[in-house]
């Protein structure tokens, strides 16, 4: 079995990105990929899959994602190094990784990226928050102070 | 810049502890309308239940704990409207992040509410009299249930009354539905006279928009038991099968073990056996689950009763003989005592998963509710749209035919988006996305 395997070469899928780069995706890789699964039954044969929504350096990430769950390492290990990828890198680099495991219908990327920004929130004051994710307060003063007598005791 | 779609904040938002949540409400006028929105409330609390996330167990002694779960760390004294001094408040249930607590049929502090201790809003339950028939004054039994009833959106706190005792045909019984919807009590069918009560005040068990009580068919035997499922939503009572257990002298209990109905069946100085009903109604996936044997790796014990299962699942939380809790490995038997900080003297422990139903925005679809959201999509549609989709340029000709496809595609994943699914939010999306983003 193993022999017949590695003399088979694996199939590949070339994928393209907004910025019209193109990749070549071990098949099984690919496949994580809800959205290029449908895709792959509506264009024939070698054609190139087109993903207009993501960005080549986004793309690469998300391949080498795809890549790695589909190798042998216990997938808890190869989770947990990706989550502290996610939770070091730029924002601007984990909101377009959500975007795109979103659009390309990939579960466990978008569980893990929602769950970092997620993990990112939990021990922020609503002005950290306000700040880090730039939202302009329309509260007035008293309806901000109303909602704070409410729930007094969260604060503490 | 980056703006995530709404579908997306919520889906973070849904990952958050409820207390994160509640001090989130100041952030902006669209966040606090988000937070307490029913679409959120729902999709944290089905978050939760699925990944058992902001679960806490709940202790009842001579007063109310709560302890994080599966942390298990420490015991604090609950927080609760009907809490007096030493006096044991009865858990009736808990269910979707609310618990149904109860001093008596009195008003009060001596009465019975439906309380979030997460958000920490109550509601209070009427009282409702007992209507003593002739020859009566008390009852014979008298228990509760608290539950959800899925068709009308509504929880619903039931009680039943029998009355009975050694003469024959001196029997009656009074069925009682309060819905929180309505605010108000309602007498229902009767419960089927064949059936009696086993236990004196024993909560219903809620499982699958029912709630469980073992009946038996003769006053005070042991013999012919059965479960009642008294129905929420057409509020009659139907016979859930039991599963083919070995005969001999029994003692037969229920409890609820994530999410499903379990079966207790202790066999007295042998073993304790637990049974879960793996598909609701059907006899055959009843599934024995393990038996803990008599003095072996717990020692001797009066009884366990399963709590909750381990995030992997490979083990189950046992009460033990209202004195401690055990992780109990189902593969290997191996028993491992639990030590809880602050723990009380005498404990009994249910479980409770922390959400925001009950919140500070109606959660039910009533009249009044269903303007208010009128009102909101007629304010929402005078305001801008949100452009959430990333526009791509620099489309080349040949790419024309398989986006369209791909647009067909991107569709009928929204269609059935088995992923996030959109909905009414686009709307919500409208009046949010001015001030509710996530932006870079």
């Amino acid at each position: 079995m193993a022999s017949s395997s590695t003399s088979e070469q694996k199939k590949k899928i070339r994928l393209k990105s907004a910025d019209n780069e193109l990749f070549d995706v071990d098949e099984d890789a690919a496949l994580q990929s809800e959205t290029i699964k449908n895709l792959l039954q509506e264009i024939s044969g070698d054609q190139i899959v087109p993903l207009p929504n993501v960005t080549s350096k986004i793309l690469a990430k998300v391949i080498e994602y795809c890549s790695n769950m589909c190798e042998l390492d216990p997938i808890i290990s190869v989770n947990k190094q990706w989550e502290s990828f996610f939770k070091n890198c730029d924002q601007d680099t984990l909101f377009d990784t959500i975007l795109a495991a979103n659009y390309l219908s990939i579960k466990s990327l978008l569980d893990l990226t929602c769950k970092c920004v997620a993990d990112m929130m939990k021990g922020k004051t609503p002005e950290e928050i306000r700040e880090k994710f730039h939202i302009v307060n329309d509260l007035t003063s008293e309806e901000e102070a109303k909602i704070r007598a409410e729930i007094s005791w969260a604060f503490e | 810049m980056v703006d995530l779609p709404m579908v997306l904040i919520m889906d973070i938002l849904s990952r958050l502890p409820v207390i994160v949540l509640l001090r989130f409400r100041c952030v902006s006028k669209s966040w606090k309308y988000l937070i307490d929105d029913s679409d959120l409330i729902n999709l944290h609390l089905q978050h939760s239940l699925e990944n058992t996330t902001n679960h806490a167990m709940v202790i009842r002694s001579s007063y109310l704990y709560l302890v994080n779960f599966p942390a298990l760390d420490e015991a604090v004294v609950m927080d609760h409207p009907l809490k007096y001094d030493s006096l044991s408040t009865l858990v009736v249930g808990s269910c979707n992040g609310l618990l149904c607590l109860s001093n008596g049929e009195g008003r009060g502090k001596e009465g019975t509410i439906v309380y979030n201790p997460a958000t920490k809003k109550r509601r209070e339950l009427p009282v409702s009299k007992i209507n003593y028939p002739e020859y009566f004054t008390c009852p014979e039994r008298l228990v509760y249930g608290f539950g959800y009833d899925l068709a009308n959106d509504d929880y619903k706190v039931v009680r039943i009354i029998q009355f009975y005792n050694d003469i024959p045909d001196f029997y009656d019984s009074e069925v009682k539905v309060f819905s929180l919807k309505t605010s108000s009590w309602r007498r229902v069918q009767d419960f089927p006279p064949e059936y009696y009560l086993s236990f004196k005040r024993q909560s219903g068990v809620y499982v699958n928009g029912c709630l469980h009580w073992m009946v038996i068919l003769k006053p005070d035997s042991d013999k012919s038991k059965l479960i009642v499922a008294f129905d929420l939503t057409s509020e009659d009572c139907k016979v859930v099968p039991l599963p083919n257990y070995s005969a001999g002298e029994v003692h037969l209990t229920i409890e609820v073990l994530d999410q499903h109905l379990c079966l207790l069946i202790n066999y007295p100085t042998i073993r304790s056996e637990v049974w879960v009903m793996k598909e609701y109604g059907v006899q055959e996936s009843w599934t024995k689950l393990f038996a803990v044997m008599q003095g072996d790796t717990i020692g001797p014990f009066e009884y366990v009763r399963p709590i909750a299962f381990s995030k992997d699942g490979s083990k189950v939380l046992l009460e033990q003989d209202l004195s401690k809790f055990i992780w109990f490995d189902v593969e290997t038997q191996r028993a491992e005592r639990v030590n809880i900080c602050g723990m009380p003297s005498h404990p009994e422990a249910g479980m409770l998963v922390e959400s925001l139903v009950l919140g500070s925005r109606k959660t039910h679809h009533n009249k009044k509710s269903n303007e208010r959201r009128r009102l909101a999509s007629a304010n929402i549609a005078a305001l801008p749209n949100s452009s959430t989709t990333h526009v791509v340029s620099g489309r080349t000709p040949d790419f024309d035919n398989v986006t369209g496809n791909l647009k067909k595609n991107q569709e009928a994943l929204d269609g059935n988006q088995n992923i996030r699914k959109k909905g009414k939010r686009d709307n919500l999306e409208g009046f949010l996305s001015k001030g509710f983003k996530l932006k870079l």
